[in-house]
């Protein structure tokens, strides 16, 4: 092969990696322990069944092991020390409903990242969290007088403290897993977003979610609430500056979509490459409602993310469409499941993965159909590529059939660039970094044609500056 | 054949003291595994459940095997004895090829049938050497209470083909018994195995074993996998296709029943250069059955060229059955092709209608249904009297 130039790309890197002075008014010491999950809820001055929440999950998160070894596990993991990590960091005194109001250096940081001018343009409510806490929310006031809740989820948890306690781990329970008890324990943040009967919101509300310290923790716990036939379009964000040692994100989000509602959940993750980005997502649907993940992860060291739907109701529909990249260090490892506990359940799996210099993507699925679950239906595709010999990508899905009045098909492949395609491209005049990367934003068609334009033209600048270097 | 076998029972695996086992070298060699299989903790099966057996309380059986071999064998040479034998006649081939493929410590099932094969295949094919006619072997296990501990190795040199039909089978039995197999299968540059292994054991029987094979430049596997019986089954199997151009044909079939808990782990290993491995499963559940089929290809670094694809099917006729199917692929080279599909799904209400409205009870249109599913496994068996009975095996489950 020839050594062609490298495409001109007019992206600068310092949009997403820029650092911010550490100016906090709390930063608790690094480390975990029972004084620090107290003092998280003293000073959100928490009701009493909160603090004792968080304190059962830190119980189960000290006793449950670290998952390196079994079916859901990653030996990677090994890498983590809870140690050295910042559970608590409070960069301001509230959240804002106005940017007037918010801290001038993190408002300026959120301008560089454009989420204001996004607001303005297209979106219908914006929230902007920064280390632990919201510092920004805010709902068109046509969405308000509707009676759309967009909150961030301390607000939530005073303002409506009983839609909180109703479904505040009742979809992931602490006990689910090590980052979900870790979460629960000390989560801070994230959204509440309720959208009442009947509501279709027809543009999308928008999280932003920015790490700024080295070895920092961000724990966002962020719940959906979608009334009978309404329909909401949530999406989320994520960057961080990067820095030589290892930061944890551990979120979870817990979505209800009631009977005939709908709801999407599209999320672009471009943590910086030192993050360990540990994500629990689980959402049950009801009687023909309909729950969408559309899942983008370019950033972090470690991705473990497997967005769930449970089907409850017949009729309902599931959906997981994601894309993994995965460079140098990194390993993407993220999939999805599809739990079908009810009649005439349909679920779509469609995953689509490129590893590039040294990089790892996996992709780990459940597909399961319980006993009753007649009719259901699943279709899993998982499509992967490897771009040199130094990466990898790994396929391991689980399917449990329970019914026999069910239909799954599972098909994945494994391949490398056609040299034809390349060829072809070439030879109508493009250099064969310009090719490769037409051809890796091809294959990842399927999921960017799902996103706001605005995404969709951030995706493959993301991706074409990550591939940069690829040839040669 | 059974009326010729006279079997040798030993104290159960708890009550057997190591002085038990024979003198000489490969004593030693017992006696080291037998230490190993007590120290090994159950392994931690998720799909399999071992709650009522106990492999301790089971008495371990001698000569259970019988193996049909030719006169034509004889004539070029190659060489076929059942395993005592050839642990006297060929001490060499075994310390060479003996666990290497499947290690004594791969599990506590596993050590336990390195302390104790006397029953076993030993097959060695000189170089050059083609047999047109297959080498047979029966394995029957007697009754409840007690185990066989099968042991096949077969070793092809370059360049010379061969065939071995192996059998699993038993009575139902009125308490719990174990096969517990292990076979090592070495293909040896442009060389062929064709490797058949079918399992009807009866009621109450444990198949719990595990098959290995490594293959050399150019040469190649065609190994089919056959379960119907046994109350539970686990085998680990894995193909290495270590030498540039190996190549590996791999098709396997359940049909599990009543309670039936049938598992099949199967592993291509993708090492050398522009290796191929095409894999096909299929299983068909009824009842409150239990079919796994736990697959991988798994392509190492380095291994370019290579081409893999793997298929598995269920076929559901029962709404209590349960079937799982982990179909991974694991792949650290880029210039490959892999790809896997799996399917699972009832039978087609039109197909049995269409099949009806021809004059057929349901019941037969299903038996037809389910032999036509089956059917793409069984034409590609290269013999026609295990074709017969790979059909009969099939046909007595429905």
């Amino acid at each position: 092969m020839t050594t062609a130039p490298k495409p001109e790309l007019e992206f600068d890197y310092s949009k997403y990696g820029f650092r911010d002075e550490e100016n906090y008014t709390f930063k608790s010491s690094k480390g975990l322990s029972e004084d620090i999950v107290r003092e998280i809820s003293r000073m959100k001055n928490e009701p009493e069944w909160m603090l004792k929440r968080r304190l059962k999950a830190l119980d189960i998160f000290n006793k449950k092991p670290m998952p390196l070894q079994g079916m859901w596990a990653n030996s990677e993991l090994a890498e983590l020390n809870f140690n050295d990590i910042y559970y608590y960091v409070r960069p301001g005194e509230k959240s804002e409903k106005s940017w007037d109001d918010v801290p001038e250096n993190i408002r300026n940081t959120f301008e560089k990242l454009g989420i204001p001018e996004a607001e303005r343009k297209f979106l219908a409510g914006v929230g902007a969290q920064y280390e632990s806490e919201s510092v920004y929310h805010s709902l068109r006031a046509e969405w308000e007088k509707l009676g759309v809740i967009f909150l961030d989820m301390d607000s939530a948890l005073r303002e409506y403290p009983d839609v909180v306690k109703e479904y505040f781990g009742t979809i992931i329970p602490a006990a689910d897993n090590k980052f979900a008890a870790l979460n629960t324990a000390v989560w801070s943040g994230g959204s509440f977003v309720y959208v009442p009967k009947g509501v279709k919101v027809d543009i999308p509300l928008q999280a932003y979610f920015r790490i700024n310290a080295e070895n920092m923790g961000q724990f966002e716990r962020t719940l959906i609430v979608v009334e009978e036939g309404a329909e909401v379009h949530y999406i989320e964000g994520c960057t961080a500056p990067v820095y030589t040692t290892n930061s944890l994100h551990s979120a979870v989000v817990e979505i209800a979509v009631k009977k005939d509602g709908k709801c999407r959940y599209t999320t672009i993750q471009n943590w910086a490459n030192n993050i360990f980005n540990l994500v629990t997502k689980r959402a049950v649907a009801y009687e023909n409602a309909q729950m969408e993940w559309v899942d983008g992860n370019i950033g972090s060291r470690l991705t473990m993310k497997y967005p769930s739907v449970y089907l409850m109701g017949r009729g309902a529909k599931g959906e997981v469409l994601s894309v993994a990249y995965a460079g140098e260090g990194q390993h993407q490892d993220a999939g999805a499941k599809m739990v079908h506990a009810a009649p005439d359940t349909t679920s779509r799996i469609t995953n689509k993965s490129v590893s590039a210099h040294g990089g790892r993507t996996t992709y780990r699925g459940l597909a399961k159909v319980l006993p009753g679950a007649t009719n259901a239906k699943i279709n899993v595709v998982c499509d992967a590529l490897i771009l040199d010999d130094k990466s990898a990508s790994d396929t391991i899905p689980f399917i449990e059939i329970e019914e026999d009045k069910a239909t799954l098909a599972h098909e994945a492949t494994v391949g490398k660039i056609g040299e034809d395609q390349l060829f072809y491209l070439m030879s109508r005049g493009l250099n064969e970094a310009e090719a490769l990367s037409m051809i890796v934003l091809g294959f990842m068609e399927p999921f960017t044609r799902e996103l706001p334009m605005e995404y969709a033209v951030e995706l493959n600048r993301l991706i074409q500056m990550e591939m940069e270097g690829s040839v040669g | 054949m059974q009326a010729n076998l006279a079997f040798q029972t030993l104290p159960t695996l708890n009550e057997l003291t190591p002085e038990v086992l024979e003198q000489g070298r490969m004593g030693e060699q017992r006696r080291a595994a037998l230490a190993t299989a007590r120290q090994l903790e159950l392994p931690v099966w998720r799909r399999t459940d071992l709650k009522d057996f106990s492999i301790q309380n089971l008495r371990p059986v001698f000569g259970s095997v019988t193996v049909e071999t030719t006169a034509d064998a004889a004539a070029q040479g190659v060489y076929v004895a059942d395993f005592q034998t050839a642990a006297n006649e060929k001490a060499d081939l075994l310390a060479q090829y003996l666990g290497t493929a499947v290690a004594n410590d791969h599990n506590t099932f596993v050590a336990y049938n390195a302390a104790l094969a006397q029953d076993g295949l030993v097959v060695y094919v000189p170089r050059n050497v083609e047999l047109a006619e297959p080498i047979r072997v029966t394995y029957t296990l007697p009754a409840g209470g007690q185990a066989i501990f099968p042991r096949t190795l077969i070793v092809t040199e370059a360049n010379s083909r061969v065939t071995v039909v192996e059998e699993f089978r038993s009575a139902d039995l009125q308490s719990y018994g174990a096969v517990v197999p292990v076979a090592e299968l070495f293909a040896n540059d442009g060389s062929e195995i064709r490797f058949i292994s079918l399992q009807t054991l009866g009621q109450n029987a444990y198949q719990l074993g595990a098959q290995r094979a490594i293959v050399g430049r150019d040469a190649r596997v065609w190994w089919l996998a056959g379960a119907v019986g046994a109350n539970v089954q686990h085998i680990d199997m894995e193909v290495a296709l270590q030498g540039n151009g190996a190549g590996l044909e791999w098709y396997g079939f359940t049909f599990g029943t009543g309670s039936q808990q049938l598992l099949w782990a199967p592993t291509v290993k993708h090492i050398g250069l522009s290796t191929e491995g095409q894999i096909d499963f299929r299983s068909a559940v009824a009842d409150t059955a239990y079919v796994v089929f736990d697959g991988m290809i798994d392509i190492e670094k380095g291994a370019q060229g290579t081409n893999s694809d793997l298929r598995d099917a269920a076929l559901h006729l029962s709404d209590k059955a349960r079937s799982d199917s982990i179909p991974g692929l694991e792949i650290d080279a880029n210039e490959v092709k892999a790809g896997h599909g799996s399917t699972s799904g009832q039978i087609d209400e039109e197909q049995l209608f269409y099949l009806m409205a021809r004059g057929l009870s349901r019941e037969v249109a299903t038996q037809m249904i389910v032999l036509g599913f089956f059917s793409a496994i069984v034409e590609r068996i290269p013999l026609d009297d295990v074709q017969e009975r790979v059909l009969e095996m099939i046909q007595a489950k429905m």
